[in-house]
């Protein structure tokens, strides 16, 4: 595709995304817009995994908990009274981010096999501790009956407004990420996934490097967080289950790893899936194993992949 | 940078020793490469040539020993650390960065070390990268090749590029570990030619199976058997001490 066609295709995609709530609307559809919002926040979730997996070469396999605990650290806050919104995206990036540092600074002491089983270990951690917590719900979760006050007289109970406030989230993210893999520090991450052997060897200080990344995509994931306990006035200690790590990493394989909008695609697909298959049968999750099968053993750079490649032979 | 006093070593290591489980793989190395020269350190496979590389580097902590670079202790630093010092090194096994271009490989290299003369402004600055990487492109014959994506080139382009990364940050001391494993006879001699134009820079200590192309490259030479140096001086000597005869050069 030329630059012209990328900049019209995504010019389509930004319109139709626009139009997603109004034309439910008019379609008597308007269920699916809360649906549409699910997908976004599981996008920017997905799209942070993308940049720690795909970009960093990290196959953390605790991310969940830093979208459970960004959900945590806004629901917590809601049902104590403090609405500020500003004061819930501050106090979220501030404690994941660093729950990210401690767990980041230990499990990137491993390699392999070891550092997805730290990962995951430092997840169930949190997932315990979050159980363990009765004044706020302990294991029934939380239920929050107000929402974040984010201003300019937006309500994110009105599930179009948290739609579009979401989107804009997605779209920053998307924005940050695209002009990350450009930047020096993002190709030095590319290069240290490569060969971190050869990159340190080089001078490239790796450990830091890697740290900084699994710090900002643990933030962007408790931001991701923040939005989901606003979209469903609800946080359970299962968000930080191993199990949600796993659907965020089925979500950026099936999209595309180290592909700007694998998370997108990825969340998109599972949750559509998972909605319309429901509707059918109980076992949704074996013709899910179908077609992450399919998409594995036969488009290797997933969904995004495979749609850049089908654009490719038109030419 | 200072000129050595004589006789004084940029890389000076005394006593290192290593060992893994049952196996020791360096009994005490002392070893001196002086500004300027190319080393070659020559032994049988097994003598612990390559984690000797490792541990001046910084990939495998010595047990004990001492390693002086440039006048400073360089023992306990991270392989980063002593990359912006200007210690580089090279690898055996190609080690290169696949999801870039030929060009790009180089332009992390010369980033990473950010050893290039500091320049006022960020344009400047990219602009004085630019010329060092065209600089190396030229250097090991890869110009033509810059937009090339690394599995399109031949094995004997990839061990040039292999090199260039090393030396593309104006290292002091490069070490090269086997550069001229598994080439044919003509790459092998581009190779030795290319070595001959980064001594007019760089420090190089070169390790070699390729015994006659040591003795024509090296100023001196080092003879590492079982973990100990048991020679080191001018290549004729080396060549006619009687325990590395015994030990080494007799059995070819």
């Amino acid at each position: 595709m030329s630059l012209l066609q990328r900049r019209l295709a995504l010019g389509a995609v930004v319109l139709l995304l626009l139009a997603l709530p109004p034309a439910m609307q008019a379609l008597g559809a308007g269920y699916y817009i809360s649906t549409a919002g699910k997908i976004v926040v599981f996008a920017i979730a997905a799209t942070s995994l993308n940049l720690v997996l795909g970009y960093g070469g990290m196959v953390s396999f605790g991310h969940a908990a830093f979208f459970g605990l960004g959900a945590y650290t806004t629901g917590v806050l809601v049902s104590e009274g403090v609405l500020n919104g500003g004061a819930h995206l501050l106090a979220t990036v501030a404690l994941t981010a660093f729950a990210a540092l401690v767990i980041g600074a230990i499990s990137l002491r491993t390699r392999g096999v070891y550092f997805i089983m730290i990962t995951l270990a430092f997840g169930q951690m949190l997932f315990y501790l979050a159980n363990s917590i009765k004044g706020y719900g302990g294991d029934e979760g939380l239920n929050i009956r107000a929402r974040s006050i984010i201003g300019f007289g937006l309500d994110l109970k009105d599930a179009p407004t948290f739609y579009y406030v979401a989107l804009a989230v997605l779209a920053a993210t998307l924005v940050a990420l695209h002009a990350f893999v450009r930047s020096r520090f993002g190709r030095a991450i590319v290069a240290i996934r490569d060969d971190d052997l050869r990159a340190e060897a080089l001078g490239f200080a790796t450990y830091r490097y890697r740290l900084a990344v699994f710090v900002v995509a643990g933030a962007i994931a408790g931001i991701a967080g923040a939005l989901s306990v606003n979209q469903q006035g609800y946080v359970s200690p299962n968000l930080l289950h191993w199990t949600q790590s796993g659907t965020l990493m089925v979500m950026v394989i099936l999209g595309g790893v180290a592909s700007l909008w694998g998370g997108v695609l990825g969340a998109a697909v599972l949750v559509i899936l998972q909605e319309a298959l429901s509707a059918y049968t109980r076992h949704w999750e074996f013709w899910t194993g179908w077609v992450l099968l399919a998409v594995v053993l036969f488009a290797r750079h997933g969904l995004a992949g495979w749609l850049t490649s089908l654009t490719r032979e038109k030419r | 940078m200072s000129t050595a006093a004589p006789r004084s070593a940029l890389l000076e290591v005394e006593r290192l020793s290593k060992r893994f489980g049952g196996v020791i793989a360096s009994a005490g190395v002392d070893l001196r490469v002086r500004e300027g020269e190319v080393h070659a350190l020559i032994g049988p496979n097994g003598a612990g040539k390559t984690t000797l590389v490792a541990q001046l580097a910084g990939q495998v902590r010595p047990d004990s020993g001492r390693i002086v670079f440039a006048g400073s202790d360089i023992t306990r630093l991270a392989p980063h650390e002593r990359a912006r010092r200007g210690l580089a090194r090279s690898f055996q096994i190609t080690r290169l960065f696949k999801s870039f271009a030929v060009r790009d490989n180089v332009v992390l290299a010369v980033q990473a070390a950010g050893r290039t003369e500091p320049a006022a402004g960020a344009a400047a600055r990219r602009e004085a990268i630019e010329r060092r990487v065209d600089e190396v492109l030229a250097e090991i014959g890869l110009a033509d090749q810059a937009g090339a994506r690394i599995d399109a080139l031949s094995h004997g382009e990839q061990r040039a590029l292999e090199v260039g990364l090393a030396v593309a940050s104006r290292p002091r001391l490069v070490m090269l570990d086997e550069p001229m494993a598994g080439m044919g006879h003509d790459e092998s001699k581009r190779m030795e030619a290319l070595i001959r134009r980064l001594r007019a820079h760089t420090t190089v200590l070169l390790i070699e199976h390729d015994v006659d192309a040591v003795f024509r490259l090296a100023d001196r030479v080092s003879v590492l058997v079982s973990g100990q140096i048991i020679a080191s001086g001018a290549p004729e000597a080396v060549r006619r001490d009687a325990g590395v005869v015994e030990a080494y050069l007799g059995e070819e």
